[in-house]
């Protein structure tokens, strides 16, 4: 293989693999009541939600970026270096972990409602990864489930950017009001 | 609540998730032409990293498998 159509193909396969093990594992801690069993579970969950981002990022690198979304790029680009463990530390730690979670946003012009997932999280903003392509420069009310915390936190802010990384799945930046 | 033989069957189902997976990444990680797609200065970021998910495949289809063998042990039948 040494094409670039077919490392996309290949690619998609990681991304629906990955989804695949998401959701089956995501079944099980659903309705399972004993924490001897569910804590690893748990565990295996949280790498594969970060695998499942990562497979979109690595093909994200394919895509190239346009000028106005190097800031963008830069955050590709800072995941993906966290993903790859440091010297000395423990294997599943990382530089940097993503900050993974769900995010409900509600446009305050249209009232339309959207449920994404949220790949990273600042004082500053989120970066998320949707199913649909949320409209740019709307204003958003968010409500932020983050994954290993009991609230949910409650940001407005501006959509400045999105980009449709695979047919059907986009990434964009919530820029946060007031910051 | 679920019992023993759903659990073991949905166990069994991830177990093969993550074998799947691993022979889906091992299919590349040493195929040096499948990274020359990507941008010099990207190609070993990306190796690297499809070989770190590897071994992630590899340590939770381990982890599966322990959880699998417990319940397959255990005297109850809830879990």
């Amino acid at each position: 293989m040494n094409s670039k159509e077919e490392a996309v193909a290949y690619l998609q396969k990681v991304l629906a693999q990955e989804r695949a093990t998401i959701h089956k594992i995501q079944e099980v801690i659903s309705v399972v009541k004993d924490p001897q069993i569910k804590s690893p579970l748990e565990d295996v969950f949280r790498d594969e939600v970060r695998h499942g981002s990562f497979a979109v990022l690595i093909y994200s690198l394919l895509q190239g970026v346009a000028q106005e979304e190097v800031k963008a790029y830069v955050f590709f680009r800072q995941l993906l270096d966290s993903l790859l463990p440091r010297p000395g530390r423990e294997k599943r730690r990382y530089l940097r972990e993503p900050v993974l979670g769900v995010v409900r946003m509600r446009s305050r012009e249209s009232a339309l409602r959207y449920e994404a997932k949220c790949m990273d999280f600042s004082l500053s903003g989120i970066g998320f990864e949707s199913d649909r392509n949320v409209p740019v420069n709307d204003i958003y009310d968010c409500e932020i489930e983050l994954y290993g915390r009991p609230v949910s936190l409650e940001r407005s802010g501006k959509v400045i950017w999105t980009k449709e990384v695979l047919p059907g799945t986009f990434f964009g930046g919530v820029e946060f009001e007031g910051v | 609540m679920i019992d023993k033989p759903r659990l073991k069957k949905l166990l069994e189902e991830c177990v093969k998730l993550e074998t799947d997976a691993i022979a889906l990444y091992a299919q590349k990680i040493e195929s040096p032409a499948f990274f020359q797609v990507f941008l010099p200065e990207d190609r070993e970021r990306v190796q690297k990293a499809l070989a770190a998910l590897a071994e992630d495949a590899r340590s939770h289809k381990g982890i599966l498998e322990a959880v699998l063998a417990k319940v397959q042990g255990a005297e109850k039948n809830e879990f």
